[in-house]
């Protein structure tokens, strides 16, 4: 697991614009975190990076909104859904069957039924308004790769200042 | 003039409605039944459980609208029902069930928009309103400013870029510790409060924008009970409730009648759950006071999700001729666009 500190709401965007850049295969990111932790601004930032054009807007009424990127990208939270049984039988399983890019906030919540690949980010609140702590775990080859690329944008940032 | 009835269906959340009109605008009946008790044990609406109710009720509610309207499902002469946006499993049972009735007594059937349904709900309440006006749709999965010109002509001038104003709500709700459903805990405690006892940010967004944003005042709101909670500091509740619902309304009134006097609107109407809030009723009523506009709104029953609104919507659109077939299928995400 990579432990990260993002100084802004900036660079929380930045990072998700980032990984949108770089994904270009079907895969699946989880968010956790409190309310108002990151997670949309996070969301937003990575459907631009992923060439989702429309206006991305919070799923936790509809609990799906799709879009349309590079490939499709679907942006799901299953807060209200509350566990795994509620998940499947709204058949939403099926979504991380395509070759799409799924993001799932709250997905803390179906644990128990997640693909074996797959990344977990979770993002924390510090005594710093604006500042997050990201801890980024990988599943599998495509995550662990992409988490290469993650340091490599962190590094930069590094060296920016 | 020749009667028409319409036999209207909506189970796009957590209510399954049936409702019968006159000629669009007189409710034979409108039965609601609401899963709101249920859902209280979960803190939000959990879809798994709405679609299995909408299962058990549906049938005895249609029973029950056709009873209180005294008529045979034979004497309804089009069914009107929503096929979005919501979740798409409530949506289906409602859906599936209006197309049966139209396909075995061969009734014409017409789609409706669930959000153009809570603009028409003001039609029901106030038989002297007509286009053109502005319209504000605020509930739980929608904000949007639209411009009505004529029935079935939309200009969308703004809608949220992030969360919904009823989400806002919901959310601040559940992290202050108040349950669900958010809007009407925080409207009650909010009185309780001072509304300028904390001074969270008015989100307007670049100057001339008709758009919305109540993610960063949410993340405001909690930023400051997460402080307060860290330090060991007391919270008042009523005053972070009464001064985050101020800021809502502030952005939500600003908006509205910049947007009325820009465009030379002399009416402004209110729709969706959010409009059942008292302090926001409050602040567009005194403005238009002051402003010399008409304002409208619906009374509570038909500002949360009822079949009426769907059946007033529904006929407008049969009576422009509008007709769908039996292979039009629920959109979960179907949004109100430009038309006309």
């Amino acid at each position: 697991m990579m432990k990260w500190i993002l100084s802004s709401l900036q660079e929380t965007a930045d990072l998700g614009y980032y990984m949108g850049k770089q994904i270009d295969q079907r895969f699946l990111i989880c968010l956790d975190g409190d309310l108002g932790a990151g997670k949309t601004t996070f969301s937003k930032a990575l459907a631009k990076g992923f060439g989702v054009e429309d206006m991305v807007t919070s799923p936790t009424f509809t609990l799906l909104q799709e879009y349309q990127g590079r490939m499709p990208f679907y942006h799901f939270d299953v807060y209200r859904l509350g566990d795994e049984e509620a998940f499947l039988a709204q058949g939403f399983d099926e979504y991380w069957e395509e070759d799409a890019l799924v993001v799932m906030e709250w997905a803390e919540m179906i644990r128990e039924i997640l693909p074996k690949d797959h990344m977990e980010m979770r993002f924390f609140q510090t005594e710093k308004e604006e500042e997050r702590i990201v801890e980024v775990e990988a599943f599998g080859p495509v995550a662990e790769a992409l988490i290469q690329q993650i340091c490599t944008f962190f590094a930069a940032k590094g060296e920016d200042r | 003039m020749e009667t028409i009835r319409t036999l209207s269906i909506e189970t796009s959340c957590d209510e399954t409605s049936v409702a019968i009109l006159e000629n669009g605008r007189r409710i034979l009946s409108n039965v609601v039944y609401s899963q709101i008790t249920v859902h209280q044990a979960f803190g939000g609406v959990v879809p798994e459980v709405a679609s299995r109710m909408h299962v058990e009720k549906i049938n005895g509610v249609i029973r029950q609208a056709l009873e209180e309207a005294d008529i045979t499902l034979e004497e309804c002469d089009h069914v009107a029902v929503t096929y979005g946006p919501g979740l798409v499993g409530a949506l289906l049972v409602g859906l599936t069930s209006a197309k049966a009735i139209s396909y075995a007594l061969s009734k014409p059937l017409v789609g409706v928009n669930h959000i153009e349904g809570h603009i028409y709900a003001n039609f029901i309440a106030h038989p002297e309103l007509k286009p053109p006006f502005l319209c504000l749709v605020v509930s739980g999965g929608h904000t949007h400013l639209v411009e009505m010109k004529d029935y079935g002509e939309y200009r969308i001038l703004g809608q949220t870029r992030d969360d919904a104003a009823g989400e806002a709500f919901d959310k601040v709700a559940r992290a202050i510790g108040l349950g669900y459903p958010g809007g009407p805990k925080i409207d009650i405690l909010s009185n309780q409060g001072n509304p300028e006892a904390i001074d969270f940010p008015r989100i307007f967004l670049e100057k001339g924008s008709y758009d919305f944003s109540f993610s960063g005042l949410k993340s405001s709101v909690l930023n400051y009970l997460h402080r307060h909670r860290q330090k060991g500091e007391p919270v008042n509740e009523a005053d972070v409730a009464a001064s985050f619902q101020a800021a809502v309304i502030e952005v939500l009134v600003e908006k509205s009648f910049r947007a009325a006097k820009e465009l030379g609107y002399e009416t402004i109407v209110m729709a969706g759950g959010v409009s059942a809030n008292r302090h926001l009723r409050r602040a567009f009523q005194s403005r238009a006071e002051a402003d010399g506009l008409a304002f409208y709104f619906p009374p509570i029953e038909l500002c949360t999700d009822n079949a009426a609104m769907i059946g007033c919507a529904g006929y407008y659109q049969f009576m422009a001729g509008k007709r769908d077939e039996l292979d039009l299928n629920a959109i979960p995400s179907l949004k109100l666009a430009d038309q006309g």
